[in-house]
Order: structure tokens, then C-alpha cells, then sequence
């Protein structure tokens, strides 16, 4: 039976004390995907259940080192500890590749109207690259036939950059609105293709304008922040992201 | 900052929109704006939980440590006083932060404190545990329970020496008949409508206890300065 608004909020409470059967607490928890109201109650009465465990107590003895051997031991035996960092922080990222790879192809669909949006915009980036007196191959890609541009937004929907990819598989990184990092950290751009997030280039942590080259196969390109001098496997969360249409 | 950026970002786009980045990228957004690694104290123990979270998606086992130093008693605790099975709660724990350490994303600091994150987790693993215990009691005895169980008032007094003073005192204040319906659900893992048939009453009755009693706590504990806290 779906339940109304009036009746999953009447669920709050017994929600808070885990107390729901398990066809009430599936719907409650669909519905808070889309009402921030019952969240902020549900965050409320959580808070308030929150306080039933003694806030002094103290964990059982060794429980520290069992957690420790637990995440230092992947299997049997022991992984290499550089290994096991790669490992484990792709597993993590993976998931987020995963998502744009799906992403990715309802990005192209729509990518078609994307770029006659953009004129506009293209219009301008190539006025500022003449005027700037940025590399004249940025001004080429530009007037080039059969160039796309794609936009990095973030999760938000941000506009951060753009990219101005070539039939010849030559591209160029143009931010737009790019907040420079600390001095300890840098701007890496990343492809997904074929699945697997692959470097295109370390940018630093106030980039310009780069070049970078588009292979077949690849599906999104992909901007982090990582750590001064770049990682070989991406560690951050996609900042932003944007859809690569076929290339020719 | 990238960060400030992504703050001014949001604040531009309509609410449905935001509420559309739930997940990985709502999250993960949500943490980055939050928080900045560069920002980050030397001194762990001056970080506060939302910092730690993105130093442990980051791998740092230290931040880890220092989550688990903060949280872990209580976690501890309230899989303990569910379950009344040390062994258990010891198990139930090490999950936490094992699940902590390889998932911090789960956590969203918009939907509470990472306290009552973990403490979720403790116990409705626990409830999980209880309940699959009750259903195997109950295929073996073949008869279900129609009324309070006779040992209630006995659990009644090891789960009020089980809590911290300032929330007996919020606990005890409340009505007799609200207190009994959050003992049995919270620590007893019944459903409500299972703590309706326990007690005898219709199930929106004991909804509304429930609701009310934690009211009544909120308000309580509020007014002790306990409520409000960081935690």
C-alpha cells in the first residue's frame, strides 16, 4: 500500500529507533530521497536517540588492533603496502567512474544540442583567445570543421571549463572559472575509456589553458584535485565532468 | 577557494536541482564543501568528525583512530544494551569502523552527526541480530507471543542502569506508558507494531508515544545543555 506524505511523516519517530517493519522503512526511505522535511525531522528525533547510548562508555580492549589487522590484511597475505593504498582507493573511485560511464551516453545523446547552445559561448572563447593572445592552436581548434566543445560542470551544475576537441583527436582545456588550490595540491585531468580512468595530465593548481590528446574509446573526461605532482590513480572525487562525443 | 566556488554554485541553483545530486556526487560534493584537506589541523584530534571522514576516504588511518577514539564507547554501548551480548557488540563494532574506513561516503553530514551515524549502525545491526534471534526462537517454539513478556520489568531495570545519568533522568521523567514504548522498540527491537500488541494499545497510539516521548527528551535534554552538544 503507498503510503501519503502525512502518514510516512507520522513514521519519523518510530524510524529514529529502528523500529519500522520493512515495508514501511523501504517506502520512508524512498520518500526522504525527495522531502527535505522529513529529513530535517528525521535528523531530529536521530539526534535525540542518539543520546540512549551512554556517551561514556568505553570500548572492549584490543577491539582497535582487531579493526587495524582487519583493513592492513586485505587476504591471507599481506599486501604490499603501496599496492594495497592503489587498490583500495580504486575500488573506491570505481564506482564513481561507473556512474559517469553511464553518464557518459546520456550525455552524447544530448550533446547535439549542447554544442549549438554553446555557439554562443564559442563565439566568446575564441574572442578571448585572440584578445588574450592565448596559442593561436586554441583559435584554430576553434574555427576547425568538425570540432566540438563540451562543458565540465560539477555536480551542481557548475561551468568550470571547457574543452575544444578536434577531428584530429587534438584538445584543448580552457577553465572558465577555476579557483586556484594550496601550493600542495594540483588540477589533474582525467579520461574514462573504456571503463578505466586514464591520466591526460597533471594541470597544477592554477591551470591555463592545456592540450591534451582525445583517443577513441574514451568516454568523459574528468577533472580532480589531487595532491602536487598528480597520482597515478585518481584519489579525489570527480569535481567536475563532461560528456566526449564520437570521435571520428 | 574551489571550495567557497562550489558553495556559491549551489546557493545559484534552484533547491530541486541540489536535491537531484543525492549519492556519490551529492555526497561526495557535500564533503568537499565542507571541508578542506589543506585546512586540515596537524593535531587530528583538533579536526572536527566531518574532516576526519574525508581524511579516511583519503585512506588515513590515524583519522580513522580518531573517529573510533571519539565514538567507539558508545557504539560499543548500545549494541551491548540491545543485544546484552558483549561478544556481539564487539563484532557489531568492529563493523562500523571497518565499513567507516571503506565506505565514508555513506556518511552525509546533512542527515546528522556522525555520532548518530555510527550509533544507527550499532543498532540497527543489533535490532537485525534480535530479531533474526526472535523468529528462530519462535520457529522452534511454534507459538507467538500475544502479551508483555514476564521478565519486561526485569530488563526494565538493567536498561535504566544501562544509561548515562542525564538521560535516566530524562528518561524517567517521561509518562509511564511512553517510556515503555521506547524502551521495548529502542532497546527491546520490537516494532511499533509489535510494542502495540505487547501493550495492548492500537498501533497510531503507539506511534504518537513514541513521538512524544522523544519530544519530551529533545526538550529535556535540551534544557540540561545536553542536546546541542558536539558529540
Amino acid at each position: 500500500m503507498t503510503l501519503s506524505h502525512e502518514e510516512l511523516r507520522s513514521l519519523l519517530a518510530a524510524s529514529a529507533l529502528n523500529a519500522l517493519p520493512e515495508d514501511e522503512a523501504e517506502q520512508l526511505e524512498r520518500h526522504l530521497k525527495r522531502c527535505s522535511h522529513c529529513r530535517t525531522e528525521l535528523v531530529e528525533y536521530e539526534t535525540t536517540t542518539s543520546m540512549l547510548a551512554d556517551p561514556s562508555a568505553q570500548p572492549p580492549a584490543g577491539l582497535w588492533d582487531e579493526i587495524v589487522a582487519t583493513i592492513e590484511h586485505a587476504g591471507p597475505e599481506p599486501m604490499p603496502q603501496s599496492l594495497r593504498r592503489v587498490v583500495k582507493r580504486r575500488s573506491w573511485w570505481v564506482q564513481g567512474w561507473a556512474m559517469a560511464a553511464a553518464g557518459a551516453a546520456a550525455a552524447v545523446v544530448v550533446l547535439a544540442v549542447a554544442v549549438a547552445n554553446l555557439q554562443g559561448d564559442v563565439n566568446h572563447l575564441q574572442n578571448q583567445a585572440i584578445e588574450n593572445l592565448l596559442p593561436s592552436a586554441v583559435a584554430n581548434a576553434l574555427s576547425s570543421p568538425g570540432h566540438h566543445v563540451v562543458q565540465l560542470r560539477t555536480p551542481t551544475g557548475g561551468d568550470v571549463a571547457r574543452a575544444i576537441l578536434t577531428s584530429g583527436g587534438n584538445a584543448y582545456l580552457v577553465p572558465t572559472s577555476l579557483q586556484g588550490l594550496g601550493a600542495r595540491r594540483t588540477y589533474q585531468l582525467w579520461a574514462l575509456s573504456r571503463g578505466e580512468p586514464v591520466s591526460l595530465g597533471v594541470l597544477g593548481a592554477s591551470p591555463g589553458i592545456s592540450l591534451f590528446r582525445v583517443e577513441s574509446g574514451m568516454t568523459a573526461l574528468m577533472l580532480t584535485a589531487e595532491p602536487r605532482g598528480g597520482v597515478a590513480q585518481p584519489t579525489l572525487p570527480v569535481l567536475a565532468r563532461a560528456g566526449v562525443p564520437t570521435i571520428d | 577557494m574551489w571550495i567557497a566556488n562550489l558553495e556559491i554554485l549551489e546557493k545559484s541553483i534552484a533547491p530541486d536541482a541540489i536535491s537531484v545530486c543525492t549519492d556519490a556526487w551529492g555526497r561526495t560534493a557535500t564533503a568537499l564543501r565542507t571541508a578542506d584537506l589543506d585546512d586540515m589541523p596537524d593535531n587530528l584530534s583538533e579536526a572536527s568528525d566531518t574532516v576526519l571522514v574525508l581524511a579516511i576516504g583519503r585512506w588515513n588511518e590515524e583519522a580513522l583512530a580518531e573517529v573510533f577514539r571519539r565514538h567507539s564507547g558508545p557504539v560499543y554501548a548500545v549494541a551491548n544494551q540491545v543485544l546484552r551480548d558483549e561478544g556481539a557488540a564487539r563484532e557489531i563494532t568492529h563493523d562500523a569502523f571497518v565499513q567507516l574506513w571503506y565506505r565514508p561516503e555513506a556518511y552525509d553530514p546533512e542527515r546528522g552527526s556522525l555520532r548518530a551515524f555510527l550509533l544507527n549502525f550499532s543498532h540497527s545491526r543489533a535490532i537485525d541480530r534480535l530479531r533474526a534471534t526472535r523468529r528462530r526462537e519462535r520457529r522452534e517454539e511454534t507459538e507467538v507471543r500475544t502479551g508483555a513478556t514476564p521478565e519486561y520489568d526485569l530488563e526494565h531495570e538493567v536498561m535504566r542502569l544501562a544509561l548515562a545519568d542525564s538521560l535516566r533522568e530524562a528518561v524517567d521523567g517521561l509518562p509511564s506508558n511512553e517510556r515503555r514504548a521506547i524502551e521495548l522498540a529502542y532497546f527491546g527491537g520490537y516494532t511499533y507494531k509489535e510494542t502495540a500488541v505487547l501493550l495492548g494499545e492500537p498501533e497510531g497510539t503507539v506511534k504518537s508515544r513514541i513521538k512524544s516521548a522523544l519530544r519530551r527528551m529533545q526538550a529535556s535534554l535540551a534544557s540540561g545543555g545536553i542536546l546541542g552538544a558536539d558529540l
